[in-house]
């Protein structure tokens, strides 16, 4: 039975007809979701041109796959950081940086990753400007009301936050991108079970501090 | 004619800057570069990031799987173990609570003027330096627990991709129809 399956979804009409009911099945959640998306950018601070998270998502699922078309590479933001790392490293240092193993496999180089980063920085800055978003906020509204107004308390929090995603998005081998999205659509295992780990961590970290 | 696309230097370093600015508007656009959003996430209030997430992942995984049937892409697997994946993607998660952001989207956050982002940025860059410097012997240890290698879900289960895909996709549609109806 399971083999029969198989066999059909190997025919490319097996294959159209996948993609058309998961298609649909998506565009039915949308539909419902016109309303609702309303009420719930109305709760947020400043709702400013916020699309739909399907269409964004949808987006970001068509740009996973233009990725792999033009350059054959998976969308992944946390290399860069390392790159950087090592960039720097070299200033300071100097060029013994090269001879660490972690660089001589993760090269400290202006590369593809590199100048994906560099787009991200832009794209969030356009989409902002454009949407009328862009507000300069040395800490978050959210924490203001929680903890009060010593942002010297966010600086920290978020540089110590910063620390565990630079070393835990190493260890693990990616981050919310590289593992989260291109790793989970393209079905490996380690990046399933990296994106259950990064949520358990995350859900247990957001329930001690609020 | 894609294989000489793929291996010019100067496009590609101009497609990764093409590819980064649409994915860093989409991130802003979609509002997961906002703390509040994240944070809404992680107390599991608003399901902005988890809608973003896996519907970006329904449509990559067919897009891609399909890329790969017709020998368009190959699929650039991660290896993992027990201790780099489990153990890394819990630090990664309690960075992740702390600082609301994750790599990706701080950058973004910085983009759209968010200043506390240039310390998560910081902090990562000291973060991944701190990394380099252990791994020379966490690679001799705690690494190695648990290796599994670079495996994908139908490749466990030695099965053909599309019935994965098909599955994976039902699951992900019926979570998404679950968490419109909770209303979150």
């Amino acid at each position: 039975m399971v083999h029969r399956v198989m066999e059909w979804i190997r025919t490319n009409q097996g294959r159209v007809l996948l993609l058309v009911v998961i298609l649909a099945a998506l565009v039915s959640i949308d539909s419902r979701t016109a309303d609702s998306a309303v009420t719930a950018s109305q709760s947020t601070a400043n709702p400013t041109g916020r699309w739909s998270p399907y269409v964004a998502g949808l987006g970001i699922g068509l740009l996973s796959c233009l990725s792999f078309v033009i350059s054959n590479r998976p969308i992944g933001v946390s290399t860069a950081y390392a790159q950087t790392s090592g960039l720097i490293g070299r200033v300071v240092v100097g060029s013994q940086i090269d001879e660490m193993p972690y660089y001589r496999t993760v090269r400290p180089e202006i590369g593809w990753e590199w100048m994906l980063a560099v787009g991200v920085l832009l794209g969030g800055c356009i989409s902002a400007v454009l949407s009328g978003d862009i507000r300069f906020e040395p800490a978050p509204p959210l924490w203001v009301r929680e903890f009060g107004s010593g942002v010297a308390w966010r600086w920290l929090a978020a540089g110590m936050g910063g620390f565990l995603l630079g070393v835990g998005s190493r260890w693990a081998g990616g981050c919310t991108s590289g593992h989260g999205i291109s790793g989970a659509l393209q079905l490996v295992a380690s990046s399933w079970l990296a994106v259950v780990c990064f949520f358990i961590g995350g859900v247990s970290t957001a329930f001690m501090l609020y | 004619m894609l294989s000489t696309l793929r291996s010019h230097r100067r496009i590609q370093l101009v497609a990764g800057l093409f590819i980064g600015i649409c994915f860093g508007f989409l991130l802003q656009r979609g509002g997961v570069t906002r703390y509040e959003v994240v944070i809404g996430q992680l107390l599991l209030q608003d399901f902005t990031v988890v809608k973003i997430m896996l519907t970006a992942i329904v449509i990559g995984m067919i897009g891609v799987h399909a890329l790969r049937s017709a020998g368009y892409a190959t699929l650039s697997k991660k290896p993992g173990s027990v201790g780099s994946t489990v153990i890394g993607g819990l630090i990664f998660g309690v960075g992740f609570g702390l600082l609301g952001y994750c790599p990706g989207t701080m950058i973004g956050a910085l983009g759209q003027g968010s200043l506390d982002a240039l310390f998560g940025i910081a902090g990562m860059l000291i973060g991944t330096a701190a990394y380099a410097a252990a791994f020379p012997a966490l690679s001799k240890s705690i690494l190695r627990v648990g290796d599994f290698g670079q495996i994908t879900i139908p490749e466990l289960f030695r099965a053909n991709p599309w019935p994965v895909v098909a599955g994976v996709g039902v699951c992900i549609s019926v979570i998404l129809l679950a968490v419109e109806y909770a209303g979150v």
